[in-house]
């Protein structure tokens, strides 16, 4: 059985140093070789849904209509520029006038800095939106619209591409499967607090959610006695605070390698810190948010942003997880948060949106059976009923002893 | 891995001389055809090199491996293949040289041929296209291993882009509307936008106006008042939109509503540290409203469609955090002479004025 290559991309979502936030860990989970030409193909995509910004682009600033604005100012016009770029550069010039011909003296001193390279805080950026709204509002009104069509651009364009290499990847160029088809959409990994837990600092927060992530990445592609997948592992850097200045460090590849080793033991756990030769995950070195990185990581930032937004957009205690999921699937389009076991697809496809905390701990006590489960008190609807998704699974796995090794 | 025989010079004579891609594809696949697979075949041009040290053809060469059978016809422009995949199945490729790869031990001379030389150490030579991967090793013992792969066709395909929406005939839409001048430049400047979602929008407002003469329509007359811009809006436009412009509408619908909650929470804390004040705040103030209200008139419109409850749950979310929010206040009194707020009464401007009552 010939081995199966996937590649991961990881990013986070959220303030995690605000113990009141919402964050979430997300992945762009593909079924694909690693290949040098999917970076160049999906950066040009990038670069064709974003013109007149600059790789890589952030989820979070192109979320600020005047981003566009700012980032135009700072893009010469070339000679031969495409007739598109042409076109979304005169509808962004009012915007562009209102902020040079501004009466107000901060925001000259602002736009000012900016030009010549000072770089403006988020916060700051946001201040000029608002202040841009009143000052002048069809400029900001077209800003809008140049958003809406970026975004679509975003979704059908390089979403969309990098779904149909995927559906071609795992139809056209894998040999035809055996009943237990790979997906063949890229899927959505979301780990998420279930509620703002707040309890212990920043990188404890990031890195449970992370093995939460890499734990289900396991339990979805281990197949006794089958297939061998390798994964490729590629993750945003972020500082990782705990609270304690000499462990206080970059995130980078040991991290995410403890990390994989801890998760490696699920779900047989305890046993811990055991290799697992069913599924491989190679963790490439981090990469810091920059011109050089992954355009595969610029959209991780994409869907740990969306996958963010989803949490917050309503009463999240309430929400069922199907309307979680939907509402992930809908912001994204083209990419599944629902993925089946490998080792028994007629189970049917388990959610990839889960919960840490109470939630995690009662999936983990379940795979290993030998105890009742913590019960599921005081959880949110959404991470309530993920969970017992995976309970059953792992219910009817441990009956057939389908995962003891 | 496959023994080979060489071809002898005859052979290799014979070969007629491959010059446009049409003749390489063609030779490919004729050599190809000489073999039967799983049949020993020659593969004269680098057995030779590897054998004698003389500098190789790469005129033409066929093989067949353990899984593979395969022909290629190379010259200087290209080289073209023929080859059974795996499964059996033939795959033809008509590649530039720049598909051509090799390791030190290859290279390739003023006559563009290549030289193998194997005599210390296996030469590798590759063979990669878009499509497929060809990796063929020469062994010091004369031996050859072929391996074909397909690959992921990373070419940009053309993907046509999405349609946007028709601009709606505001004039049309208005016609049995008590429409004030807000109102009809308010819809204009939506119907006019690039945007699917500000058309959208366009359709919505002018649904949610009052009629000018509620009794002269039997359907709306019988309709609870609350049904009554649905039916307008049904009558008017979307039935336009197919299944995948309802999604995209929804798509930027939610990420409005999640700019605008952004929008909201920096607008309040620009305000309670005064960065913004006076005029200028109830300017973004009244702007921040009418974007509101634009999704208001949007999610209408996907109500009529049944596409609505993602939009809607998220503008109550959004409409419970501006009612209890820092900027309320502020808010409420940039909004209390608005006409078309007034008019219109989103669910958030209708909180806040109960609220200050």
């Amino acid at each position: 059985v010939p081995d199966t290559n996937w590649q991961l991309f990881i990013d986070e979502s959220g303030d995690f140093d605000d113990p009141d936030d919402v964050v979430c860990v997300a992945g762009l989970f593909v079924p694909l070789p690693a290949d040098d030409d999917l970076e160049p193909y999906l950066r040009t995509r990038l670069d064709e849904a974003f013109p007149l910004t600059t790789y890589p682009q952030h989820a979070a600033e192109l979320d600020v209509p005047i981003s566009r604005a700012l980032l135009a100012l700072r893009s010469p016009r070339l000679e031969g520029e495409p007739a598109a770029v042409a076109d979304v550069r005169a509808r962004i010039a009012p915007a562009i006038g209102a902020l040079l011909g501004a009466d107000d003296p901060e925001v000259l001193t602002t736009v000012g800095a900016h030009r010549v390279g000072v770089p403006l805080t988020h916060d700051r950026v946001r201040w000029l939106d608002i202040w841009l709204r009143g000052a002048a509002p069809e400029a900001h009104r077209e800003l809008r619209a140049v958003c809406d069509e970026q975004e679509e651009a975003l979704r059908a364009h390089v979403l969309g591409d990098l779904a149909d290499l995927v559906r071609r990847y795992t139809t056209e160029v894998l040999p035809p499967s055996d009943g237990n088809p790979l997906p063949a959409r890229p899927v959505a990994l979301v780990a998420a607090e279930a509620s703002p837990e707040g309890a212990g600092p920043p990188a404890a927060r990031y890195l449970a959610l992370f093995e939460l992530l890499l734990e289900r990445v396991y339990a979805h592609l281990r197949e006794p006695g089958g297939a061998r997948h390798h994964v490729l592992v590629r993750t945003s850097a972020r500082d990782l605070r705990f609270g304690d200045a000499t462990n206080d460090h970059r995130l980078d590849a040991p991290d995410v390698v403890r990390a994989s080793r801890r998760a490696a033991g699920f779900p047989f756990l305890p046993a811990e810190h055991l290799p697992d030769r069913r599924v491989w995950l190679s963790a490439l070195a981090t990469e810091s948010f920059g011109p050089a990185m992954h355009p595969g990581l610029v959209l991780a930032d994409y869907v740990a942003n969306r996958a963010r937004r989803a949490l917050k957009s309503t009463p999240i205690r309430s929400m069922p997880l199907a309307a979680l999921q939907q509402s992930i699937e809908r912001r994204l389009g083209h990419v599944d948060t629902r993925l089946p076991l490998r080792a028994r697809p007629t189970l049917g496809p388990l959610p990839t949106v889960a919960a840490g905390g109470l939630a995690r701990r009662h999936v983990r006590t379940c795979f290993v059976g030998r105890v009742a489960p913590e019960p599921l008190h005081h959880v949110p609807r959404w991470a309530s009923e993920s969970a017992q998704a995976w309970e059953i699974a792992a219910r009817a796995l441990a009956a057939e002893g389908a995962w003891s090794r | 891995m496959v023994e080979v025989t060489p071809m002898d010079d005859d052979e290799i004579d014979r070969a007629p001389e491959p010059d446009p891609a049409i003749a390489r594809a063609d030779l490919a696949r004729r050599l190809l055809g000489l073999a039967p697979r799983d049949e020993l075949v020659s593969f004269a041009a680098f057995t030779r090199a590897a054998g004698a040290g003389r500098p190789a053809r790469t005129g033409w060469a066929r093989l067949a491996a353990e899984d593979a059978l395969l022909a290629a016809a190379c010259d200087e422009a290209g080289i073209a293949i023929a080859a059974s995949d795996d499964d059996g199945a033939l795959v033809e490729l008509d590649a530039p040289r720049g598909a051509l790869r090799w390791d030190g031990r290859v290279r390739e001379d003023a006559s563009h041929h290549l030289a193998i030389d194997a005599r210390e150490a296996p030469a590798v030579v590759q063979v990669v296209t878009a499509t497929l991967e060809l990796a063929l090793v020469v062994g010091r013992d004369g031996a050859f291993g072929a391996r074909v792969t397909r690959r992921l066709d990373l070419r940009p395909r053309a993907s046509s882009r999405p349609e946007t929406p028709t601009p709606p005939d505001v004039d049309a839409l208005l016609a049995d509307r008590d429409a004030p001048a807000w109102a009809r430049e308010a819809a204009t400047a939506l119907a006019s936008s690039a945007s699917p979602l500000d058309r959208v929008a366009a359709v919505g407002l002018c649904a949610r106006l009052p009629r000018l003469d509620p009794g002269d329509d039997d359907d709306e007359h019988a309709a609870p008042a609350a049904e009554i811009p649905a039916i307008a809006v049904g009558r008017a436009w979307p039935s336009g939109l197919d299944a995948p412009a309802v999604a995209r509408v929804e798509a930027l619908a939610l990420a409005r509503v999640d700019a605008l909650d952004d929008a909201l929470a920096h607008f309040a804390e620009a305000a309670r540290a005064g960065a913004l004040a006076g005029e200028a705040r109830d300017r973004a103030a009244l702007h921040l409203w009418h974007e509101r209200d634009d999704l208001e008139s949007a999610a209408l419109v996907l109500r009529v469609l049944d596409r609505h409850e993602l939009v809607s749950r998220s503008l109550a979310a959004l409409d419970a955090r501006v009612t209890t929010g820092d900027a309320s206040r502020d808010l409420a009194a940039a909004a209390a002479s608005d006409a078309r707020l007034a008019t219109l009464a989103p669910p958030a401007w209708a909180a806040l004025r109960a609220q200050s009552t």
